[in-house]
């Protein structure tokens, strides 16, 4: 029975860190934190270190001890993949949190007395366009300037008027900027990187692209 | 322009507290604006009451920062409460660095309604809310909405642009912001909207701690490398491009600081864009 479950513990490994990845990127990818952490954006001694690589008895796919080149572009998959992953559970937990938005929406949730005017489309109480279950699955489907707060009833014209006047122009400005948008740079990225973290950056920009696509 | 809080034209003496959770750029936002307030003619004595802070704090950047003699909160508090006193007494315009999190001014505010207090002797309180694209940033706002009695009638909601990591859409980014009940409250109340331009190479300026004059003009402080041009040339265009839109447009000019240098090129800049429609008009009559 101890053998068995040995032989399965074994394949689970297997699946978990295929062949075609050297023993030296497993081993950056599992130290990745600590890596980032000592070495604080510093450049890395890649001709000390692949000597203590082989010392360590880590090695390239073939088997072979480690060059710098080597060891510089695992470094570099090893980095990729952590943000790969961080990115896609972040995604995954947009998407969790975008479906529980949904159904906190649900019609059947919403306050009795919401009745949609005629001709009108109906809207919850926040003033936003009550669409499909689908399509609010996605917060950022809805678009922006389907959110009409200051038609509140409850708010005094005075402040109604002053946000309106707030908040169309700050659609304003963000659909003109949505207009004139510019690829981010690599300088800028790499700023960001230095600054937040590769992981961060890339989490956030997956982040992004999932509320934009919905 | 809004019309709230800017009913009447009586110009007093200006307290601005930025408020936020930690890294949202509170300091930053400060220290713009007093860079942008002196450079305009106009000026403002600040104080720093960030203890925590010591990297990025305006002390860095600025001589003339007054400080408390201790961290300990109950003698910052104390401080905070001499500073007040000074200003009503002196009519000054000010800035206050108060940090993130559990601060001595919330503790005085708890004990005193500092607001009805100052704005009675003849202070505008000016209330700015830092935030960012993340919803911790909205939490933030809910808490101090509904627990804190930092409450002024003239209050300023900086949407951080500098914190949008993507760079490609604030819409995207911000969307969830736009939406959020504690945000629409603050609106809905008589809060501004304003949003901050990024300066992609801000950590680069206040690494330095250099001003942005100085690092726009490619000053060069000893032992330190020099700014590439184009990070030069990316200051200069967000100093005097970007900026005015934000302080000028965005925010209601008694909220601020008089700054007379940006009046009298406002007013030229007026004056330059009529002279041909006046000169139009005489050829007609003519």
């Amino acid at each position: 029975m101890a053998e068995k479950k040995e032989k399965w513990l074994a394949v689970l490994d297997g699946m978990a860190r295929p062949g075609n990845r050297s023993s030296l990127f497993w081993w950056m990818f599992e130290h990745h934190d600590e890596i980032v952490e000592a070495t604080a954006g510093q450049r890395m001694q890649w001709k000390r270190l692949c000597v203590e690589f082989v010392a360590m008895g880590l090695t390239d796919t073939s088997g072979r001890g480690v060059t710098e080149a080597n060891a510089r572009k695992t470094w570099w998959q090893a980095r990729r993949e952590k943000a790969r992953r961080a990115a896609a559970r972040a995604a995954d937990e947009a998407k969790r949190d975008a479906a529980a938005e949904a159904r906190r929406n649900y019609p059947s949730r919403m306050p009795r007395d919401v009745r949609p005017l005629a001709g009108e489309p109906a809207r919850h109480s926040n003033g936003a366009v009550v669409v499909s279950a689908t399509a609010r699955a996605s917060p950022s489907a809805l678009p922006i300037a389907a959110a009409k707060p200051w038609e509140d009833p409850k708010l005094p014209p005075e402040r109604a008027r002053h946000m309106q006047e707030q908040l169309e122009r700050l659609d304003r400005e963000h659909e003109w900027n949505a207009r004139h948008v510019k690829p981010l740079s690599k300088e800028r990225y790499k700023e960001l990187e230095q600054e937040f973290g590769v992981e961060r950056v890339q989490q956030r920009l997956l982040l992004n692209r999932a509320r934009e696509e919905g | 322009m809004s019309t709230i809080g800017n009913s009447t034209n009586d110009r007093r003496p200006v307290l601005l507290i930025a408020v936020g959770r930690q890294r949202c750029g509170k300091t930053v936002f400060l220290n713009t604006t007093v860079q942008f307030v002196r450079a305009h003619g106009g000026n403002m004595v600040m104080w720093n009451a960030d203890t925590m802070n010591r990297t990025h704090s305006l002390s860095l950047f600025h001589s003339d920062v007054l400080e408390p003699g201790s961290a300990d909160p109950e003698d910052v508090k104390a401080w905070l409460e001499e500073r007040f006193i000074d200003m009503v007494e002196k009519q000054y315009d000010a800035l206050l660095d108060v940090g993130g999190g559990d601060t001595p001014l919330a503790r005085l505010v708890d004990e005193v309604p500092i607001v009805s207090e100052l704005e009675e002797r003849g202070v505008r309180v000016v209330l700015v809310h830092l935030i960012g694209p993340e919803r911790a940033d909205l939490d933030y706002l809910e808490r101090f909405l509904t627990e804190s009695r930092l409450a002024p009638e003239a209050t300023i909601l900086v949407l951080n642009k500098g914190l949008v990591l993507s760079g490609r859409s604030d819409g995207v980014a911000f969307a969830e912001v736009r939406r959020h009940p504690a945000f629409l409250e603050a609106v809905g109340g008589g809060a501004v909207v304003a949003t901050l331009p990024r300066l992609p190479c801000m950590s680069q300026v206040t690494d330095r701690g250099l001003t942005f004059v100085e690092a726009m003009t490619g000053i060069v402080k000893p032992g330190q490398a020099p700014m590439s041009f184009f990070d030069q040339s990316r200051v200069k265009n967000w100093w005097s491009r970007e900026l005015p839109g934000f302080f000028l447009e965005r925010i209601p000019s008694l909220w601020l600081p008089d700054m007379p240098a940006l009046r009298a090129e406002v007013g030229e800049a007026k004056e330059a864009r009529s002279r041909p429609r006046k000169a139009e008009a005489q050829s007609a009559e003519g």
